[in-house]
């Protein structure tokens, strides 16, 4: 296809579209219809008809346009929301996702069969009653809530709404203030929305565009004569705006004027009578009073959140640049031979007691780590990129299984590496089911315990050391560690005795062992027997780790601990004999220097008291079966920990700590579990790197 | 490498790098040698399988070593000043086989005997593809991915 080379750029703008789509369709189910979400989606669509007609998938076209076609009655309230409509549009995103997909697969489009789709839109844009829709469509399809423009005078063209004062207000009270701009383009302005456009962004530097007339759509697609006007909230003065759009060439006029919410608060009641020759059939000064609530009352909530995706959004489209993540991947390969040859060099230089070297390297040294932290931002996606997928599947789960639940997501904003973004969206997505599944109960079961009818679960990321934690967390019926013993019993994964040796917390850790669901029927959301074990070791395998806090009744947590990149780390290297072994920092508590007498048997078992606490020792020489070349007199432990267990690891010497590099081993090792790699040392030896919490069991 | 295809048809002129394992010459296609390196440090990776030797680093990426006499059970002879590491690829695998010696690049004009006729020894043979002859003088060529081999243990 002569197309072909922007494929790609289709699919991945396709797919970024459906995704505000499907947020911006959530919040409005979740908010009732504010206009600014219903303008944003609709431009989504809008651009997403525009794409695909270009590309020649017609289908994809005919079904966003039937879309964009209730969309904008919706955005123009002649057609009110309600769940039929939500739920359609619902549909029609996961037909446009597999659509989308086959052709990226380079199949037809239409392997989807949408035609049911389409008439369905038809018939909910043409008004034919849709079994909810009806009573409540009429209602409200007459009430225009926005003045509608009632001249050229400066403040009426703006058409501020109900909302907009809102914003205003909120602004004023934030110290801000809002102002309205005028620009009018000159006459033999050739790129009309390409100079609105530039307006745009020189005034998304100042404040944010709250509103604009025409809406900014039109704007784009040179839908306007030579003048347009804007609502900026800003916290400059007219001054500072008034030079920001002077820069600006082709641009005739630029009026500004402040507005003050307070002052218009009678002019959007004045104009509504003199708004109905603009909406037909609209009734006039008593009609605006049935009206006034619909608008009023989702106002106050999403006003604030609809400025903020706003205010967010524009800066973003300009600013970034697609890149390949190969070819982020070489540079980060590049970058780690750097780091290595540096490394190097700095050995050369205080082996030769180089002062002029060591100054230079010294400086040397604050650029690579500058360099190498930006390569490492380049990399960080933030965890958005995988959550924001989630609350659409929470919904749909929910629905399915009849329940009532609220997903709360917090601290999406924490970054982690590209490679581990990628990873860790299965196992969340296992352990989300999980608690929607298992852990919260039937609304009215959770009524009889006491507890409101929506469970609350929660998908928490932050930042812990060198460390990122995601918590899924639910306050429903938590996990039985009796049951669990019974279970795992039955099922042979432990002997009785030894299940009654655990403790509680330990008994629930359990379900991460293979082979273990505690789902008494298996179902389409979870359980099907593979399930914990799987998250494990897929979060094992990116060095995270996993576990499970739970309380009866009150719900569980279960906490996955992900390190921030898997690329470089810390790492201290310590020397057995003659070998050299890296152990990764994040996993080691603490150091300390022991006499062979410290070491103490337990059980045949060797051990040292810590502070009070008994810790298992490792012997690396006996357990790596390292040469032995010569007898040390002292000792020193390494004391790590995986989880909640600590270990004591016994070496000859502490070489010190260092950034290295990790390398996988590559195929020959796949069986290899005690090493999570190796890296190259300054002087170009190899060492391997130890995989604490393999070594631990 | 394609050996197979090779013995079917017509042969054609074949280069192979030859090298000594104690008194004995081998040899593998050049097609399949990326470098011939000098001895450096091996780092021993422990619970790996015993030909195994270690693993090196090859301008900053780590490369196994597999210990070639171990590998065909010959006897274990000290390093000189002649042993080599020849680093190969085969299937996307990278390793460096351990040799005692790189004696010379030779073309292989006559295609090799097929081993199975010519040694009577089943353990070893699976690693070998062929014998080459020139002049008299014989080349045991690799089955360079038996020799690679998949891991089957682990830890």
């Amino acid at each position: 296809m002569e197309n072909s080379q922007y494929m790609d750029m289709f699919l991945d703008e396709s797919h970024e579209h459906l995704q505000s789509l499907n947020d911006g369709l959530l919040s409005l189910e979740e908010n009732g219809d504010a206009v600014a979400v219903v303008n944003e989606i609709f431009r989504n669509a809008h651009t997403l008809k525009g794409m695909s007609a270009t590309m020649g998938f017609n289908k994809i076209a005919e079904l966003t346009h039937e879309m964009e076609d209730v969309l904008d009655l919706i955005r123009k309230e002649q057609l009110q929301l309600n769940e039929d409509i939500i739920d359609t549009l619902f549909k029609c995103l996961d037909s446009l996702e597999q659509m989308i997909d086959n052709v990226g697969n380079g199949d037809p489009e239409d392997l989807v069969d949408v035609s049911d789709l389409v008439k369905k839109l038809s018939s909910i844009s043409k008004g034919e009653p849709t079994p909810a829709a009806a009573p409540a469509a009429p209602a409200a399809g007459a009430a225009p809530v926005a003045p509608a423009a009632g001249g050229t005078l400066s403040p009426a063209a703006l058409q501020l709404s109900d909302i907009d004062i809102d914003v205003l207000k909120q602004a004023k009270e934030g110290g801000l203030q809002g102002i309205h701009v005028r620009v009018t383009l000159s006459e033999t302005c050739v790129l009309k929305s390409a100079r609105s456009y530039m307006v745009m962004n020189a005034l998304d530097e100042l404040g944010d565009v709250v509103k604009s007339v025409p809406p900014a759509e039109d704007l784009e697609q040179e839908k306007f004569d030579h003048s347009f006007d804007l609502l900026l909230v800003t916290g400059f003065e007219i001054k500072a705006v008034e030079d920001a759009l002077g820069s600006i060439s082709e641009i005739d006029k630029v009026e500004c004027e402040v507005v003050d919410p307070d002052a218009k608060i009678e002019a959007p009641a004045a104009p509504a009578p003199a708004a109905a020759p603009a909406a037909p059939a609209a009734p006039a000064a008593p009609a605006a009073a049935p009206a006034a609530p619909v608008a009023a009352k989702p106002a106050a909530k999403p006003a604030a959140k609809a400025a903020a995706p706003a205010q967010h959004k524009k800066p973003h489209q300009s600013q970034s640049v697609r890149v390949d993540i190969d070819k982020l991947d070489t540079l980060m390969n590049l970058m780690g031979e750097l780091v290595i040859n540096k490394v190097r060099l700095e050995q050369i230089g205080q082996t030769h007691r180089l002062a002029e070297l060591t100054e230079t390297l010294e400086q040397m040294d604050r650029v690579t780590t500058d360099l190498q932290n930006i390569v490492m931002k380049v990399r960080m996606v933030p965890v958005s990129a995988v959550f924001n997928r989630f609350p659409r599947m929470v919904r749909d789960v929910s629905k399915e299984l009849n329940k009532e639940i609220n997903l709360t997501i917090e601290g999406e904003e924490t970054e982690l590496d590209r490679t581990v973004i990628d990873e860790i969206g299965d196992p969340i997505m296992h352990l989300l089911r999980n608690s929607l599944d298992h852990g919260v109960e039937h609304p009215d079961d959770r009524e009889a315990k006491g507890k409101p009818r929506t469970g609350e679960v929660g998908l928490i990321a932050r930042h812990e050391g060198n460390n990122v934690v995601i918590m899924v967390t639910d306050d429903g019926a938590g996990i039985d560690p009796d049951k669990i013993r019974q279970v795992a019993i039955k099922k042979g994964v432990i002997s009785e005795e030894e299940a009654m040796k655990l403790d509680d917390a330990d008994a629930v850790r359990l379900i991460f062992l293979p082979g273990f669901s505690t789902a008494e029927k298996i179902s389409d959301i979870s359980g099907r027997g593979v399930g914990m074990d799987v998250v494990r070791s897929k979060i094992e395998a990116l060095s995270g780790h996993v576990d499970v806090e739970t309380h009866i009744n009150e719900g569980s947590v279960f906490k996955i601990k992900l390190p921030l990149t898997l690329a470089i780390i810390q790492a201290m290297l310590v020397k057995v004999q003659e070998e050299m072994y890296a152990i990764p920092l994040g996993s080691i508590d603490s150091t300390i220097n022991i006499q062979p007498t410290d070491i103490k048997t337990v059980q045949n078992k060797e051990v040292i008291v810590l502070r009070g606490e008994i810790i298992p020792i490792i012997r690396l020489e006996e357990s790596f079966q390292v040469p032995h070349v010569r007898d040390a007199n002292e000792l020193f432990v390494v004391v790590v920990h995986a989880g909640e267990t600590k270990a004591g690891i016994v070496v000859d010497n502490l070489i010190g700590q260092q950034e290295i590099v990790i390398k996988t081993l590559g195929k020959l090792f796949t069986g290899l579990k005690m090493f999570s790699g190796a890296t190259v040392l300054g002087d170009g030896r190899v060492a391997l790197i130890l995989d604490v919490a393999t070594m631990m069991q | 490498m394609a050996k197979k295809d090779e013995n079917k048809q017509e042969f054609e002129s074949m280069q192979v790098v030859a090298f000594k394992l104690r008194d004995e010459e081998y040899g593998v296609s050049i097609l399949n040698v990326q470098e011939i390196r000098n001895l450096t440090d091996i780092t021993r990776v422990p619970f790996a399988q015993d030909y195994i030797k270690g693993v090196i680093n090859l301008r900053g990426s780590v490369l196994p070593v597999i210990d070639l006499k171990q590998r065909l059970g010959l006897e274990d002879a000290p390093y000189t000043e002649n042993t080599r590491i020849v680093t190969i690829t085969e299937d996307d695998v990278h390793v460096g086989i351990l040799v005692d010696a790189v004696t010379e690049v030779l073309n292989l004009t006559s295609k090799p005997v097929d081993a199975k006729k010519a040694i009577n020894n089943k353990e070893g043979m699976r690693f070998l593809s062929g014998i080459g002859n020139i002049d008299g003088r014989l080349i045991v060529m690799l089955n360079l991915p038996e020799i690679i081999g998949l891991p089957q243990e682990g830890k």
